[in-house]
């Protein structure tokens, strides 16, 4: 009897523990199987009365370092994490935050190196992630597919560190700190990187309600899994909102890109060069170049700006070949060292070394200087003595009138060498005598031309001032070689981006291209018509905005 | 500007995107189907196919009439430098005719900027355009996740062990070689053409 008993107790107890297993078991209903990307989703169920909610939200297909499509990624993602494997895009919608981060004051920006002070070093708002160590035992059986500790560390190293934002999660952070990744409700946490989170738990009956907007730039058909405290409920699937550009990797409407490489084409006529830095700019700030998972954003950006800049040059050289204007000793010396320098130093120390945040930085500096030398040209000390000089040019051409009636036209020069000597020669060009350098241009070039393909620029504006105030060589001698050299900078380095798995986005570059074409067409026709010095200044005050933006000098720009 | 934007969304969404679709899928039609009937092997595809973007880029350069603009710029520059040598004779203070040259110099560059703007214009419109369709397109019709189902691998030549620090060639990289081989090909046949004609007219002086 007292057997009997003890089963029926037994069976009771297991049917109340059925019962309530069945009632505690989560629940979840999405507002849709399929989003847009960017647009929000809501996440509608039930928990555990009484319990915290953990909701996370990660693609479907891990990531691993050995996938990098990069080599240079792939090598310091495989040494720092081996063969881990976490998912890109990784949130935890969470009522207990506190239990896996908290808000705190970090130094960002410059925190090392030649500009490691105010204002490029600056104090943000991060949401610092907590070691796996110090988060609860019961709280990282909630996190879906994060079981490991390495796995953590590998996460916390793809939100907070700017190498791993750029490279894997791709997700800007909001207010400048680290990427989304542990969030609340904003009521809940007044804080930059819950804004547009809602979150909702009724403790009493483990209801809950969640919206979010994954990050944006999702490609296509990217699958989406759900969990909730550490069961997985439910997926959906992220479908495309407008064009995507599939190495760029972000949604833009291709004639928005072809409209503002237009513009840059008409600016590139008036400015004359800095072509390749509009580009990068553009491609950074306006279009949103972010690179495949497992690139870097400058190592897509890099190559896809080099290719634009290899047209310019590539038949201009056939032609001053064919003129016999090259000063061929000058221009072999200083085309190998760009060639070195584009090739072996540039690509591989910029692959490295220059990854998005001080690509961005840099080339920000150089926008800074770019911008000066533009707001000067437009001083009117400048235009007036530019006008002067042009007052003595009309009152000699009279002379040249008259030169020509009486026959005393002399015969266009060509270039002319003695001796050549790897140090000094000299050298005859149009009828005058200059000293050559090919040592000095050798090295010169392979430091510019290290310099140039590290920024995926093709260095004109480094290449003239070296030649004519450095070199002191006239223009007509230093357009041909400067030209030499922003053909070698593109080869170089575009051959060397390619070789290394960094590809550019060749429908991004026929859409720059085709408008920068464009603007290229339009702009010598509508030149005269603009108001040049307006829009020198014009520009001169974007390039000091870009300036600001990318060095973050500002605290609304960060 | 809402509506300007959803304009341009239509444009590029109704007009543009579909209209490129059809010419890649004709395209495909028209070239990659027949290679892959006769069974030639993936990279000589792609080789081929930088070879005809090399022609076509040819085709273009001769409707832009590039060598005529060329040669016109190349009068033009020659006349003022000419000018400018006279100019400069005629000026025996050295301050002065440095003054002078410098700032002719610059007028001259001027006409150069102008001049290279039209330039990069007509040769993008001749080279680049025809590569980074042509690339577009290619990457596509190849991409890295169908090569390395095929193959194994994401590089079209794949050389197992890094030689010269390289391991392999790319889809691009055997693209360009094709391309740039060609038109390095199509130039000297070209010069050598105009040498031979100018040979034969001075035969037929003589």
């Amino acid at each position: 009897m007292k057997q009997a008993k003890a089963v029926s107790i037994l069976f009771a107890l297991i049917a109340v523990f059925l019962l309530n297993a069945t009632s505690w078991a989560a629940q979840v209903s999405l507002s849709a199987n399929e989003i847009k990307a960017g647009s929000p989703i809501t996440i509608k169920g039930t928990i555990e009365p009484g319990q915290d909610l953990f909701l996370v939200i990660c693609n479907e297909k891990l990531f691993r370092p050995s996938d990098s499509p990069g080599a240079k990624e792939k090598k310091k993602l495989t040494k720092l994490f081996g063969d881990i494997a976490i998912p890109p895009i990784y949130y935890v919608i969470t009522t207990a935050p506190e239990k896996l981060a908290f808000p705190k004051d970090a130094a960002k920006g410059q925190t090392k190196g030649p500009f490691a002070f105010p204002p490029f070093k600056y104090t943000v708002r991060v949401n610092k992630i907590k070691p796996w160590d110090q988060i609860p035992n019961d709280v990282k059986e909630m996190l879906g597919p994060i079981t490991t500790k390495e796995q953590w560390d590998f996460l916390i190293y793809t939100h907070e560190k700017k190498f791993g934002i750029n490279t894997i999660t791709k997700e800007r952070p909001i207010g400048g700190g680290n990427a989304r990744m542990v969030v609340t409700d904003y009521s809940r946490q007044a804080e930059a990187w819950n804004k547009g989170i809602s979150l909702t738990l009724d403790k009493k009956t483990g209801a809950f309600s969640v919206t979010i907007s994954p990050y944006k730039n999702l490609a296509p058909d990217t699958r989406m899994a759900v969990y909730v405290n550490g069961n997985k409920m439910a997926g959906f699937k992220v479908m495309k909102s407008g064009y995507y550009f599939k190495t760029g990797c972000t949604y833009m409407n291709p004639l928005i890109v072809f409209i503002g490489a237009f513009i840059i084409g008409v600016l590139f006529v008036i400015m004359g060069a800095a072509g390749g830095l509009f580009t990068a700019a553009y491609q950074i700030t306006v279009i949103g170049t972010k690179g495949p998972v497992g690139v870097n954003a400058a190592n897509t950006i890099k190559p896809t700006n080099l290719f634009l800049t290899l047209c310019s040059p590539i038949t201009g050289l056939y032609t001053y070949a064919k003129e016999k204007r090259f000063a061929w000793p000058l221009a072999i010396f200083f085309a190998l060292g760009i060639l070195f320098g584009a090739f072996y130093i540039g690509p591989e120390y910029s692959a490295k070394y220059l990854p998005m945040k001080a690509y961005k930085f840099y080339l920000g500096i150089v926008c800074l200087f770019i911008g000066i030398k533009l707001f000067y040209e437009s001083l009117p000390s400048s235009i007036e003595k530019k006008k002067a000089m042009k007052a003595i040019i009309q009152k000699f051409n009279q002379a040249v009138r008259e030169a020509k009636k009486t026959g005393k036209a002399a015969e266009l020069g060509k270039v002319e060498f003695d001796k050549f000597n790897f140090i000094k020669f000299n050298m005859r060009f149009w009828g005058e005598t200059f000293v050559a350098r090919p040592l000095m241009m050798l090295i010169g070039g392979i430091l510019m031309g290290a310099i140039a393909a590290s920024f995926g620029v093709g260095g004109g504006f480094m290449f003239m001032p070296f030649m004519t105030s450095v070199a002191g060589y006239p223009m007509y001698l230093a357009v041909p070689i400067a030209l030499s050299g922003t053909f070698a900078t593109s080869v170089g380095g575009i051959a060397k981006y390619i070789l290394m798995g960094y590809s550019p986005d060749w429908v991004m570059a026929a859409c720059i291209a085709a408008g920068a074409i464009g603007g290229g067409m339009v702009g010598p026709k509508i030149q005269k018509k603009l108001p040049e010095i307006f829009l020198k200044r014009m520009l001169a005050l974007a390039l000091i905005i870009v300036f600001m933006k990318y060095t973050k000098i500002l605290p609304f720009m960060r | 500007m809402e509506t300007i934007f959803l304009v341009l969304d239509f444009i590029s969404g109704h007009i543009i995107t579909p209209l490129f679709l059809h010419l890649s899928n004709w395209l495909t039609t028209l070239l990659i189907r027949p290679m892959d009937f006769l069974h030639i092997a993936t990279p000589l595809q792609v080789f081929l196919l930088g070879v005809l973007t090399a022609l076509l880029s040819w085709r273009l350069r001769i409707i832009l009439r590039i060598p005529e603009k060329t040669e016109a710029f190349r009068r033009i520059f020659q006349k003022k430098k000419h000018e400018q040598g006279i100019l400069a004779k005629g000026i025996e203070d050295k301050y002065a005719r440095d003054a002078l040259l410098r700032v002719s110099d610059e007028e001259i560059d001027e006409e150069y900027n102008a001049f290279m703007a039209d330039y990069f214009s007509r040769y993008g419109m001749a080279y680049l355009l025809p590569v980074v369709v042509a690339m577009a397109w290619i990457q596509n019709v190849f991409p890295q996740s169908a090569l390395f189902e095929k193959t194994g691998s994401i590089l079209l030549v794949d050389m197992g062990s890094k030689v010269l620090g390289i391991q392999g060639l790319s889809v691009a990289a055997v693209f360009l070689m094709a391309y740039l081989l060609s038109l390095i090909c199509l130039f000297g046949y070209h010069g050598l053409r105009k040498k031979r004609r100018a040979r034969q007219i001075l035969k037929g002086r003589m």
